[in-house]
């Protein structure tokens, strides 16, 4: 389920920027939301998501990434032939990412080191993708960067609230850097929450936790 | 530099480092393939071919041209790697792609949608990466990734047969789908945990 | 023809321009990027010898207190890491180990009275032992059951004995083999500089 635009020319579609934009902004980040609906970026959301720092600097990362890509090859989607189409989008992500990876090494090498591979990794992240394919590359610039600043919001807001959970269940307390934001006294850390199961775990639950307050699935779903 | 043998390595990374498991990588195609057993061996089948192969090719760019002291190329151009990655393994894909249609237009039609798929699988790059970080060297890359893809066909192929039998359960309605999947891939998770200690990757 | 032509072109350019992005961006942060890799390295042998450090440290003040208070010494082919003192006599010496752990590597320094034979401090700043179990290594706590231990029995035997951390039996056994496997190093080296 992808949001179209009319594509005449002009800047904004006919009846304003505003209204596509709204309706745009609120399927990225609730009706099409691209972990509950879409189902895509799952790798990540579960990799990083360790403390809630990590989760909250992977989806400012992803968020960036999506919004250039999205604009750049937004410009660029009457100019790019078609044969070249996926590897030109490769290229401009990729490229993206490398640079998010070099800032990162630089100035905050600390988390360099804590998201290792995993930033390597949002080349491949489907949404990043999902959304050049999808809608950067049939509709205008400004929506295009509404749609992946949706779709980033979404991505991370899902990845701040799994973080929570892991890191206040599996630890207790919130970290942020050297300074501790929230502790929970007298509480026996439940481990598994920051290992591996408890990953899947969490998601699990907080995907249920989304369908059961109204949001509608894809397909149909069996189990 | 780690003298763990290869061996050990392929066992490591079908069990106690398990791409998936571990390392959560190839999430999507693992979720959206897991239905029926054709599909899931199919999958796990090409997955594990492109890994293995794509695996080689990467570690002969990333040592013959990409490191400082490599013999074609004597500049630093590691902070190209994920891109030249990407790239290898884009056109790899492609090329298998054309060789299958060509030579066995049956494989192709059967395997067809999967291969455009298993190149943004984020498992491929993944292994890449990590047999940089782990400085693996040819051989034991190699075991490395022919061991990631056998170890994820074996979760795909556990988890489809559980998906089957799940849909003779009556599961309340929002855990329908991804949410029950998830909890179960943490269930098993927790059981490949009991592999830790078998062998070291290290 | 004039398709394919523009293709190539276009692929060229895109091509182009990102290398030269990216390599830019290479470029203007290098100096940044080796800095925090050295300082990295010089973080954990500044702590594991007790030299005063601000939390926040940047790479540059890390690299600072290294210089002027660190002095590095090869013992036949093992590293050591000196503080020297106000009049340069030795505080401390510190040293690397590493080995295999349960999930994945474990590294750390063991620092040593100069007397070489007193534990003074141990730290491990890699590991990815099971948080709560073997993670435990790296609280104070555990670590704190190293400091002042000998190196040799009184019986002359190189080791130390680690206990146990319930539950985690084979990060203990493992990090003990590592710790001897160093110390045995240390003594080793030093016979030698003595012939």
């Amino acid at each position: 389920m992808s949001a179209s635009g009319a594509n005449t020319g002009g800047f904004c579609p006919p009846g304003g920027c505003g209204s596509q934009g709204i309706l745009v902004f609120r399927a990225g980040v609730w009706n099409n939301n691209p972990i509950a609906v879409q189902i895509l970026g799952i790798c990540s959301a579960l990799a990083v998501t360790t403390r809630l720092e990590n989760a909250l600097v992977m989806g400012l990362a992803v968020i960036f990434v999506i919004v250039l890509s999205n604009l750049l090859l937004s410009l660029l989607r009457t100019a790019t032939p078609r044969r070249i189409r996926m590897i030109a989008e490769v290229a401009v992500i990729a490229t993206f990412v490398i640079l998010v990876d070099q800032f990162l090494k630089a100035y905050y090498p600390d988390m360099s080191g804590r998201l290792g591979p995993y930033v390597g990794l949002i080349i491949t992240n489907c949404i990043v993708m999902g959304r050049a394919e999808a809608f950067a590359l049939h509709n205008r610039p400004a929506v295009s960067v509404v749609d992946g600043a949706a779709n980033g919001l979404g991505y991370t807001i899902i990845l701040a609230l799994v973080g929570l959970v892991r890191e206040l269940g599996g630890t207790g307390r919130i970290v942020f850097g050297e300074r501790t934001l929230l502790e929970i006294p007298g509480y026996v850390p439940n481990h598994v929450m920051i290992l591996a199961p408890g990953a899947f775990i969490a998601l699990g639950f907080l995907v249920a936790l989304f369908y059961a307050l109204g949001l509608q699935r894809e397909q149909e779903a069996h189990p | 530099m780690n003298d763990t043998s290869a061996l050990v390595i392929f066992v490591a990374a079908v069990f106690t480092n398990n791409i998936l498991l571990t390392y959560f990588l190839g999430m999507c195609s693992f979720l959206a393939c897991s239905r029926r057993f054709e599909t899931a061996i199919g999958l796990g089948a090409a997955v594990t071919f492109v890994l293995t192969s794509t695996t080689i090719l990467n570690y002969g760019i990333y040592y013959g041209i990409l490191v400082p002291e490599a013999p074609l190329c004597a500049m630093d151009l590691t902070h190209l790697q994920y891109i030249i990655f990407i790239a290898v393994i884009a056109a790899f894909v492609q090329l298998v792609e054309m060789i299958i249609e060509r030579f066995s237009p049956r494989l192709y039609h059967a395997l067809g949608i999967f291969l455009p798929l298993i190149t943004v699988n984020c498992a491929i790059l993944g292994v890449a990466l990590f047999m940089v970080t782990f400085q693996f060297t040819l051989f034991q890359a190699v075991a490395f990734g022919f061991g990631g893809g056998v170890g994820w066909t074996l979760v795909i192929v556990l988890l489809t047969g559980l998906r089957q039998k799940m849909g003779y359960a009556n599961l309340p309605a929002p855990f329908r789908g991804v949410a029950i999947t998830m909890i179960v891939t943490g269930v098993m998770a927790m059981a490949y945990m009991g592999f830790a200690g078998m062998v070291s990757i290290q | 023809m004039k398709r394919s032509l523009y293709t190539l072109l276009y692929a060229a350019l895109l091509g182009l321009v990102c290398a030269g992005l990216l390599t830019a961006a290479r470029e203007l942060t290098a100096e940044r990027q080796k800095a925090n890799r050295q300082a990295e390295r010089v973080r954990h042998i500044l702590d594991v010898l007790g030299i005063e450090r601000k939390p926040q440290a940047s790479s540059e003040e890390l690299l600072a207190a290294y210089e002027k208070n660190v002095r590095e010494r090869w013992r036949g082919d093992l590293l050591l890491y000196e503080c020297a003192g106000p009049g340069g006599n030795v505080q401390a010496v510190a040293v690397h180990f590493e080995g295999p752990g349960l999930w994945g590597p474990i590294k750390g320094f063991l620092a040593l009275e100069p007397d070489m034979r007193t534990v003074r401090r141990v730290t491990f700043y890699e590991q990815e032992e099971t948080p709560g179990l073997g993670g435990e290594i790296s609280t104070k706590a555990f670590r704190k059951r190293f400091e002042k231990r000998r190196i040799v029995s009184p019986a002359g035997e190189p080791g130390i004995k680690v206990d146990a951390i319930s539950g985690a039996t084979m990060t203990s056994n493992r990090v003990e083999r590592m710790l001897n496997h160093t110390i045995r190093k240390v003594l080793e080296a030093e016979a030698e500089d003595e012939r």
